[in-house]
């Protein structure tokens, strides 16, 4: 019966769907860590009122349900791309994909939870560190990326992978928004079919495979780098 | 501000049912967490693994989804549609209690369980050779342990399904959300009602962080007061 229904067509569909979720998901994940790096350097600047910014930024997006946020950005940043196509290029005829201000909603609720944990992985590197890196004559940029970041990195990647898995199930509430992921093909499925348990049963499907792949990559990057940690 | 503030008085009719929601299903999950990390940490083997791969396939599928199934899909099970488990599937609120129940069901037990392998085994060891019995030994050396270890993501974990009530609307809930979104395609207005909601929301958070750091304050004695007290 499942067989059936992937060969008429469907099957197709739910490739193309896993397509766009993954994209989706991919696209946030990197834009929110991004977010992340941007902001937990920028809190811990000589800024004024910087952490206060980051903090209350961090606190209410927390707070605030994903779907609402999503659909409050999704429209906002909608709108800004379609006035910002049509001031760019003079017409409002050019179609920009509605994934593109999905992706950019749903980077910026991630980049809530990144920021956070970025933070906490920041706060763990003791400030010698970067003292020591500094007097031995590297800049602050190869202090950066030399000294502080592999270090965070090592601690984050368990983290790195709670925030991957939640960044593909982030991507499910694309579909409240209108965009075909797997989750809408899956009820479009099986409205028109009458098939609910097929068609999210193959959805359920994919996200635990999903899921249990990305848990083996995670765990082999976590012991990697634990393998390397005395190499640097 | 006058449609603002006309809104927010549509929008706060759906706060009861926003907070049965979260409260029902806070409760129901903490219950069937509770049973579910017993099962794992005293049942070895089969019957741990089993459970711990349920939950994670549960944690790894959008709530949407699982919403979804309990929604559209179980209707369609003749042992859904003939017996009592009907009056419970047929209504979209306690549809969606299933749903955020089990959802924390598999977040929460995972927390417990974590918090209770975080425990140092010479604490377990110490309190069996003072000659407390099983129960007095997770009283007194383990619950302490794992609720000082643990509350912390318990409590983000609250927030989380205070959260995940708003998708509720998706299934025909007219919750806090619902009336946000049926005042949004009602008027075309995006903005003003779901920042009405979203202010709703960030206070309900913070009455729950708020409830939680007092409950934990209440609750996570030292250990060594544990034991005076037994």
């Amino acid at each position: 019966m499942m067989l059936e229904y992937l060969s008429s067509g469907w099957g197709l569909q739910f490739m193309r769907a896993f397509a766009t979720s993954i994209t989706a998901a991919v696209f946030s994940f990197s834009l929110s860590i991004l977010i992340g790096i941007a902001l937990s350097l920028w809190a811990g600047s000589r800024f004024k009122g910087a952490s206060t910014l980051v903090k209350t930024y961090t606190y209410i997006f927390r707070s605030l349900p994903d779907i609402l946020l999503l659909i409050l950005l999704f429209y906002s940043i909608d709108g800004f791309i379609q006035s910002a196509v049509k001031f760019a290029f003079g017409t409002p005829d050019i179609r920009i994909s509605p994934l593109v201000p999905g992706i950019i909603a749903t980077s910026i609720v991630l980049g809530a939870y990144s920021t956070e944990l970025l933070k906490a992985g920041w706060a763990e590197i003791p400030a010698g560190q970067n003292e020591a890196a500094r007097s031995l004559g590297l800049s602050g940029l190869q202090s950066l990326l030399l000294i502080t970041m592999p270090q965070v990195y090592r601690k984050m990647i368990p983290h790195f992978g709670s925030l991957w898995l939640i960044s593909m199930k982030e991507t499910a509430l694309l579909s409240v928004i209108g965009i075909s992921d797997v989750v809408r093909t899956a009820s479009l499925g099986a409205r028109s079919t009458g098939a609910p348990f097929t068609f999210y049963g193959i959805a359920i499907f994919i996200f635990i495979a999903f899921a249990v792949a990305s848990s083996k990559v995670f765990r082999r990057l976590e012991i990697k780098s634990r393998r390397t940690a005395g190499a640097v | 501000m006058e449609v603002m503030v006309s809104y927010a008085w549509e929008i706060s009719s759906g706060l009861v049912t926003t907070i049965g929601l979260f409260l029902i299903s806070l409760v129901f999950g903490f219950f069937l967490a509770s049973a579910m990390a017993f099962l794992q940490i005293f049942f070895r083997g089969v019957v741990s693994e089993g459970i711990w791969s349920l939950m994670f396939c549960i944690r790894g599928v959008p709530m949407l989804l699982i919403l979804y199934v309990m929604y559209y899909g179980l209707p369609e099970v003749p042992l859904v549609r003939n017996t009592f488990l009907w009056d419970i599937f047929a209504s979209p609120f306690w549809c969606t209690v299933v749903c955020l129940s089990v959802v924390e069901m598999a977040f929460t037990s995972e927390i417990m369980r974590g918090s209770y392998y975080q425990t140092p085994k010479e604490q377990l060891e110490a309190a069996r050779s003072l000659g407390l019995n099983g129960f007095q030994t997770f009283r007194v050396a383990i619950l302490p342990a794992m609720i000082r270890n643990g509350f912390a993501a318990y409590t983000t974990e609250v927030i989380m399904l205070c959260k995940s009530t708003a998708l509720a609307f998706t299934v025909t809930v007219m919750d806090v959300m619902g009336y946000a979104n049926e005042i949004r395609s009602r008027t075309l207005d995006t903005y003003q009602p779901l920042i009405v909601a979203g202010v709703i929301y960030v206070c309900l958070a913070i009455a729950t962080r708020t409830a939680m750091a007092g409950i934990f304050s209440k609750i996570a004695v030292s250990g060594r007061d544990r034991v005076m007290a037994l």
